[in-house]
């Protein structure tokens, strides 16, 4: 699974396991999970097709989020999100995926501010990719 | 009232027997010449006939440069016309002698490598073979 692949190789990156360990998350964090955590979101799949059906390459977008309460470590999680994921842009395999290229489409800031006076707010980067692998 | 309308997917297109991998749409498009024939009897509109017709079939398909290189590459030079025919969804088949006029292929940084065959038919078309 695509899915998989892609936390594999958040995980392999020491920078990014050097801050948040294994805590990088489909969809949602846990709730035991400290800052900083990584969260990565599935968007649309397109199968590539042709006359006879699915072709067997399919192109599905993620966003990987990064939240920290210290800003400076949401801009280093960024960065080492695009450049662990950037290695792929030539394809290469993952365990059993075979991933075809990751297109680094763009890196946005987040902020969610405090709900209460003496709470403090989470910063955010957001990291969107396109993925191209076979299934 | 329901329609009968065909589909394109399941539609087939081969180049000498041998079924071409990838192809996602077929283009036929068929043109007659017409012939200016008015003269000074015609008034103020002209008059024509009809002329010589001519047939050419456009084929985008994803591109898979392994596998195209012998099943579309190599017909490219082939100075004969060469069988082809299309196998539609609803039974009927397309077939006729041609050849492979032209190839465009693409490959954009962020999306699928993909092409377009441009076959020109020589003489007529059988539209139910």
């Amino acid at each position: 699974m695509i899915d998989s692949a892609i936390r594999t190789i958040l995980l392999a990156d020491a920078t990014i396991s050097g801050l948040v360990g294994t805590k990088i998350r489909a969809r949602v964090a846990h709730d035991a999970d400290a800052l900083p955590y990584l969260v990565y979101i599935r968007g649309r799949l397109l199968p590539l097709l042709n006359y006879q059906g699915q072709s067997g390459t399919c192109s599905a977008r993620f966003e990987i989020q990064s939240w920290s309460d210290e800003y400076s470590t949401v801009l280093t999680l960024g960065k080492a999100v695009r450049d662990a994921l950037d290695a792929y842009s030539a394809g290469g395999t993952v365990g059993a995926d075979t991933i075809l290229g990751v297109v680094i489409e763009d890196e946005d800031g987040a902020y969610e501010p405090p709900v209460k006076q003496n709470d403090q707010g989470v910063f955010g980067s957001v990291v969107s990719i396109k993925a191209w692998f076979l299934e | 009232m329901s329609s009968s309308a065909g589909i394109g997917m399941g539609t087939v297109l081969k180049i000498g027997g041998f079924a071409i991998a990838e192809i996602k749409n077929i283009s036929p498009s068929i043109d007659f010449d017409d012939i200016d024939v008015s003269d000074y009897d015609s008034g103020i509109w002209k008059e024509y006939k009809k002329g010589l017709g001519s047939c050419e079939v456009t084929a985008d398909g994803n591109w898979r440069p392994d596998i195209h290189k012998t099943d579309v590459m190599a017909h490219l030079v082939n100075t004969t016309a060469q069988a082809y025919r299309v196998e539609w969804t609803d039974g009927t088949n397309w077939t006729f002698n041609g050849f492979l006029q032209g190839w465009d292929g693409n490959g954009p940084h962020e999306g699928a490598l993909d092409m377009t065959l441009r076959i020109r038919v020589t003489g007529s078309q059988n539209y139910d073979a």
